[in-house]
């Protein structure tokens, strides 16, 4: 039985692994960042792991009536909590699942046990450990763009992938409860 | 120091609360029974417990007091004093000090109070030091300006018939009261309860649901083993009827039997392992459920006293009855309860018992009884209120409901005691000629029915020449509810049952228009009815609804009932109720929440607020959109089976399928699909290929060969797109071959339409 997070290992992270660990060891050990990386649609998007409650399986999602606003799916049942389930691609226009793909998708519990929010990623390969010097600013379009997520771009084994702000992302959310 | 959340002064609140509530009940039965000096220690250690607690956070104000209460009590047990009434007050009244200052919201606030009622603490203080008093020294403890006339001392009861006349009261009862309870000088705090905070409980609730469906889970792991075995068993005999013999062949029928005891031993071991599991979990959910209830007696801590205090007053003399005290309550409805309770019993002194006198004069005892008890019934909560007094004078009630221009002399006449009662209940109605200062400060009856209302509960009243009684039905708990399960918009939805009329199913010819708005007679009833999808605006999402049958669920509300049109039924459950995310504001017609067996979550609908909001709309105009599509029955649609072992790739197809118009149905797999087919007649089956028990491959060939199935179209959707692949499921019978790619360009849905045509 496959592990939660477990999938077959893309060539190019066995490369990029295997590069890394021939690497004469860095003495000065960098601060680094803990990020949980999940694909959302198109998008790789790294998750501060200290914001993020759980990753589980894929559950039923059910609707509240009236709740019509985009962004908003509806609520779910994750651990015997009752949580409310954001759609983020939706939320951030980006285009829809392909279902194909979704094999590995995972229901991604961020926030606090006290006000959690879940979102479906199509795909969360584990967490990794960023050095904090590696992160790149964002472009200008997005950094001016109302209601951005993102911090900054961060460079992963499974290409780039935009580092998300968790209170940026926690605004967002709660708007689309609203 | 961890208080688990609590700060020093929660706690000194909780302490002064509970030994006031001992100091209000052991006054009040000592008043009764004054020569009993065993009945004084519970007293005294109150006041001295209180006293240490003020101590503790220094707030000396109440340390004086206390230590005042505790002195006067001394004497009271060494005889150098006697209770008299006025005593009495005086202890009373100090305790309600303590406890106003306990009602403070921090210590800051305690102290400023302290500061503003320092004279009035230190007169109190000063009052109860102050020794006996010349009138209260007559030895026989004869009452100083009594106010009732005095019963024979021999006819008074035992302060522990007065305070708690349940049969066994194994709760250890705070005013020591019982012999057994003051003969031990250490007895245990009241309720042996401990603090724990709601979030904490709420918590363990919702986590014990949870251990309850992962327990169950293990369910899928005992059928996978149950398969191996029979597998293993059919490798077993075909190793025996094969006709050879040789070492080899040995070797492996030792391996297969071998793997057989193996197999035998882990599948009973899975077997008891969940049926453990399954027990222990459900045991906890049980206990974090009842976890939730207190005992009714919590909600008549302040009666005694009340009912001394008021008829002192009123110079009535009252014996006061609390049975059930035990009687596990929901805390939620006990807390609400109280004040209810309270009314009810400060309408029966005020208006139902008579004056000692008028008593005597009507052949009763001068002494009334007034009891106060909880019991289950049928399942429900059952909380009665009943005295021996004069009864509900009905000429007068409806001379009043007359006068007040509620109903005709005719009518008013005509009533029977039901309908009159129900008077009682109405805002700004009260019988008593003159608004007293008791019962009649503008809350009123209204205020117990719209208590049990608000739970689900009813308030009934019966009365005679010999008394009136109010009961209360309420709820057990409001943490679990019996819920009618329906599907609307293909999602589950549920309405607790208390609050629905019937559940019916009426053909669809049987839809009437009247104005152009639909209506059904349901036993004889003329029922308007409306759309549930409509009503929750879950649009785009074709529900089960053309069938030949419509499911109706009648609910009332306000003395109107309306039908509500729901895909269909799905049975009834008990359903333990979930607070929905406060994030979310209030949401329109949904009260609740609840994580059913299998772990998904359903939605409890508000009755009242659904009848109440189609009302509404009805009148702005804007329900009529599908009221037509409900009575012309439209065109039959077309259902569809889909056969897929991932959740996304059948959630996918499904609302797509769901989205072009189609009735759809799910399998997990083969064996799945193939047992659906025996229930419903399906119109298109689509399959996936991969999946346990039974592939895609093995499902076309059997409906190719069953003459019941063989002419039903099945469409094949897999991952494998390798001519090979393709072949054999065209090979076994399938109608069309398609890969998931085909769901990005319209492909899935064309070559549906062009097979159901």
């Amino acid at each position: 039985m496959s592990r939660l997070l477990s999938r077959p290992a893309l060539a190019a992270t066995v490369a990029a692994a295997t590069k890394a660990s021939a690497q004469p060891r860095n003495l000065r050990r960098e601060a680094q960042s803990n990020l949980l990386l999940v694909r959302c649609a198109t998008e790789w998007f790294a998750l501060p792991a200290d914001c993020v409650v759980h990753v589980s399986r894929v559950a039923k999602v059910h609707m509240l009536p009236h709740r019509t606003k985009l962004g908003f799916r509806g609520m779910t049942a994750l651990s015997g909590a009752i949580v409310p389930v954001i759609d983020l691609a939706a939320l951030l226009g980006l285009a829809p699942t392909d279902p194909a793909r979704a094999r590995n998708a995972r229901m991604v519990t961020v926030g606090t046990a006290q006000a959690p929010f879940a979102f479906e990623a199509d795909e969360v390969p584990g967490v990794y450990a960023i050095a904090r010097s590696a992160i790149q600013p964002l472009p200008v379009t997005v950094e001016s763009a109302p209601g951005r997520i993102s911090a900054g771009i961060v460079t992963t084994p499974h290409g780039s992938a935009s580092l998300v702000d968790s209170e940026r992302l926690f605004a967002e959310f709660r708007r689309v409860l609203e | 120091m961890d208080l688990g959340g609590f700060s020093m002064f929660d706690l000194f609140r909780t302490e002064v609360q509970q030994h006031c509530a001992a100091l209000a009940d052991g006054l009040v039965a000592l008043e009764r029974h004054a020569s009993d000096p065993k009945m004084v220690e519970p007293l005294m250690r109150a006041a001295h417990s209180i006293k240490g607690a003020a101590r503790i956070i220094n707030l000396d104000g109440a340390v004086q007091l206390a230590h005042a209460m505790e002195e006067c009590l001394v004497r009271i047990q060494r005889g150098a004093e006697v209770p008299v009434p006025s005593r009495i007050d005086d202890l009373l009244k100090g305790s309600d000090l303590l406890l106003s200052l306990a009602d403070r919201a921090s210590e800051a606030d305690a102290r400023n109070w302290l500061e503003h009622q320092a004279p009035v603490i230190a007169a109190r203080a000063a009052s109860l030091n102050q020794p006996a008093r010349a009138t209260t020294l007559a030895p026989t403890g004869a009452v100083e300006a009594p106010l009732i006339p005095a019963p024979p001392q021999g006819v008074s009861l035992t302060p522990a018939q007065v305070i708690a006349a349940s049969p066994s009261p194994s709760r250890v009862d705070p005013t020591g009261g019982g012999p057994s309870a003051s003969t031990s000088s250490a007895s245990p705090p009241p309720t042996g309860g401990v603090l724990v905070a709601a979030a904490s409980l709420e918590r363990l609730l919702q986590l014990s649901g949870e251990s309850l469906i992962e327990a169950r889970r293990l369910q899928s792991i005992r059928r996978t083993l149950a398969r191996a075995k029979i597998a293993q068993r059919t490798l077993g005999d075909a190793l025996d009827s094969l006709e050879v013999s040789g070492r080899r062949v040995g070797d492996a029928k030792q391996a297969v039997a071998l793997s057989r005891s193996a197999l035998d031993d882990a599948l009973s071991q899975v077997e008891d392992h969940l049926r453990r599991g399954e027990e222990l979990a459900s045991a906890l959910h049980h206990e974090a459920v009842a976890s939730r209830m207190r005992p009714f007696g919590d909600a008549c801590g302040g009666l005694p006293r009340s009912v001394r205090d008021l008829a002192r007053t009123l110079g009535k003399d009252v014996r006061l009855v609390i049975s059930g005290e035990q009687v596990p309550v929901d805390r939620e409805i006990l807390r609400q309860l109280e004040a209810p309770l309270g009314h009810l019993v400060r309408n029966a002194i005020d208006h139902g018992i008579e004056n000692p006198r008028d008593r005597m004069a009507a052949g009763k005892t001068a002494q009334a009884t007034l009891s106060v008890e909880a019991r289950h019934h049928a399942g429900s909560l059952l909380v009665e209120v009943r005295e021996d007094g004069r009864g509900i004078d009905r000429d007068n009630l409806r001379a009043r409901i007359i006068s007040k221009g509620l109903a005709t002399v005719e009518l008013a006449a005509a009533m029977d005691d039901a309908e009159l009662f129900d008077f009682l209940f109405l805002p700004g109605f009260s019988t008593a000629t003159q608004v007293t200062d008791i019962s009649g400060r503008g809350v009123g009856l209204d205020v117990v029915q719209s208590m049990a209302h608000a739970v689900g509960g009813s308030v009934e009243v019966r009365s005679s020449g010999r008394g009136t009684t109010f009961s209360l039905r309420l709820p057990v708990t409001l943490s679990v509810v019996r819920a009618a399960l329906v599907s609307i918009a293909g999602e589950t939805y549920a309405l607790a049952l208390a609050r629905l009329e019937r559940i019916d199913r009426i053909a669809r010819t049987e839809v009437k228009t009247i104005e152009g708005r639909p209506a059904a007679i349901i036993h004889g009833d003329i029922v308007g009815l409306v759309h549930a999808r409509e009503l929750l605006e879950l649009k785009g999402t074709p529900g089960d609804d053309q069938g030949e049958d419509l499911a109706i669920v009648s609910m009332q509300g306000g003395g109107r009932t309306v039908g509500l049109i729901v895909d269909s039924f799905l049975g009834e459950e008990d359903l333990v109720i979930r607070r929905l995310d406060s994030r979310l504001g209030d949401v329109p017609h949904v009260d609740a929440a609840s994580i059913r067996e299998n772990g998904d979550l359903l939605l409890i609908l508000d009755a009242d607020d659904l009848v109440q909001s189609t009302l509404q709309l009805l009148e702005q105009g804007q329900l009529r959109g599908e009221s037509g599509r409900i009575v012309s029955g439209a065109r039959k649609q077309r259902r569809i089976l889909v056969v897929e072992d991932s959740l996304t790739v059948r959630e996918v197809e499904r609302h797509m399928l769901l989205r072009a118009g189609y009735l759809v149905d799910t399998a997990v797999d083969g064996v799945d699909g193939w047992n659906a087919l025996q229930k419903l007649k399906y119109d298109l089956i689509v399959s996936d290929v991969d999946m346990p028990r039974m592939t895609g491959i093995e499902l076309v060939r059997r409906v190719r060969g069953d003459r019941r199935f063989e002419s039903i179209p099945v469409v094949i959707v897999s991952y494998k797109d390798r001519e090979e692949d393709r072949r054999a499921g065209m090979e076994a019978g399938a109608s069309a071959y398609l890969t998931k790619g085909s769901f990005q360009d319209h492909s899935f849905l064309q070559t549906i339409a062009d097979l159901v045509g």
